[in-house]
């Protein structure tokens, strides 16, 4: 049973601090969380962390935010990010080759941030091309990843990751009770959100590794795992090259541009644009 | 016409798919051809990506105005497109944008986002300069490879 609703309690909330001494892991990291900036506000985590890597702070560096006032998705739409329930967290790599294929950046926080959130819930979150994460349908965390180019190499990756973890329907704003949901609202329980964001620095330190050595097998078979709606469901693609096309996914290329089939048997690469999956089409994303 | 207009006029038939283009007016003639043996040929389907104006060789422009034919020929820096998506020349929709053409720019300076799988790269200069042309319109899919903005570089 799915407790969501308005009138479900789960008691008074205890302290969940996100301090770099609450989320320390076990381990020594050699990347992710070797350094850790911890604000109680900001405006946006992913901003924050630019100006501290202009600053010079390392690959690596993680800025955590208890509040943000002004998260960010895509085009400029809001995350809202309310104080002391969610995690908003970005994440700093300067690539030292142009070698990575740029996808890997976007696909990479979505396998971990995925694999993390199911070993520390149990709870069936997937992702969806290229990386909005859900939970039974309803969006639970999103990423966005902003680089700084030139020269046509990245010289500058910020990652930055939003989820929705111990927010109340009253967190929520009125037009996304249906779109949105958290952890808390889909299990019944509240989660610690200092154990999530260990979780997640631990998967990114292993897959990150994996990547450089050019291992990208792993990352991809698991986002594919994660995300059975890139095969055999029906979508439309808004906001990417021509008009909006409608068809059914037929998987992901090697360089992370999804297939569709179009209605008159043809195959189209999609490597940007807006994905909403059709609801009522013969047959629904799995885990949607 | 005069040249800003012609130059204009030729940056948007190279982004067409049009492999021949006449026009006359007041009494200047514009003619581009880029078929391959200045024979007719059919147009790809419809969404075949038009070839960018490097790939098709030089564009005979005949005849000019006087004035086109003595400007100098010049040596413009191009600034490239990364990744295949979609250009931003803002950082968010309601934002000024970063540059305009006439725009002075430092080197490292952002001129744009491409954006593709939720990764916004923003695209910074690698040269001191002058923003000459900006080639592609605002929200407009771009190739990889695509030349986003012509530059005329500082005088070292």
């Amino acid at each position: 049973m799915t407790p969501e609703g308005p009138h479900f309690n789960l008691g008074a909330r205890l302290p969940d601090p996100i301090t770099p001494e609450a989320v320390r892991t076990d381990y020594t990291p050699k990347i992710f969380g070797r350094r850790i900036l911890y604000y109680e506000s900001v405006d946006s985590t992913n901003n924050t962390l630019r100006q501290a890597a202009s600053r010079g702070e390392p690959e690596g560096t993680v800025v955590l935010a208890n509040e943000q006032t002004a998260g960010r998705g895509r085009l400029n739409r809001r995350w809202i990010s309310p104080a002391g329930v969610g995690i908003y967290m970005s994440l700093l790599l300067r690539p030292d080759t142009s070698g990575t294929p740029l996808f890997l950046y976007t696909f990479l926080p979505a396998v971990a941030t995925a694999r993390a959130l199911r070993r520390v819930s149990g709870l069936p979150v997937f992702i969806h091309w290229p990386n909005d994460l859900t939970l039974r349908g309803r969006k639970i965390a999103g990423i966005l990843t902003d680089i700084r180019s030139g020269r046509g190499h990245p010289r500058e990756v910020i990652i930055g990751i939003g989820i929705n973890v111990n927010n109340m329907p009253a967190d929520l704003p009125s037009e996304l009770t249906e779109t949105a949901t958290s952890l808390a609202m889909s299990a019944g329980r509240r989660y610690s959100r200092a154990n999530i964001i260990q979780a997640i620095l631990e998967e990114l330190e292993r897959g990150y590794a994996l990547m450089r050595t050019g291992n990208l097998v792993d990352i991809l078979d698991t986002w594919r795992k994660l995300s059975p709606s890139h095969q055999g469901t029906p979508v439309e693609v808004v906001g990417g090259p021509g008009k909006s096309l409608h068809g059914t996914t037929r998987g992901i290329d090697d360089d992370g541009a999804l297939l569709i089939q179009c209605a008159d048997g043809g195959l189209e690469r999609v490597a940007f644009g807006e994905i909403r999956r059709v609801r009522g089409g013969k047959r629904r994303a799995p885990g949607s | 016409m005069d040249l800003k207009e012609i130059q204009e006029m030729i940056e948007r038939i190279a982004r067409s798919e049009f492999l021949y283009f006449e026009m006359e007016h007041d009494g200047t003639t514009l003619k581009l051809d880029r078929r391959p043996d200045g024979t007719m040929q059919s147009i790809g389907p419809a969404g075949v990506a038009p070839a960018p104006l490097a790939a098709s060789g030089p564009v005979p422009v005949t005849p000019l105005p006087v004035q086109a034919v003595e400007e100098p020929a010049e040596e413009l820096h191009e600034i490239k497109s990364p990744i295949v998506g979609t250009f931003y020349r803002s950082p968010t929709p309601e934002a000024e944008v970063f540059v305009e053409t006439g725009s002075k720019i430092k080197s490292g300076q952002t001129l744009c986002i491409v954006e593709a799988m939720k990764l916004m790269n923003e695209i910074e200069c690698d040269v001191d300069g002058e923003i000459v042309d900006i080639l592609i319109a605002n929200g407009q899919p771009v190739e990889y490879g695509e030349v986003l903005f012509r530059l005329r570089p500082s005088a070292v």
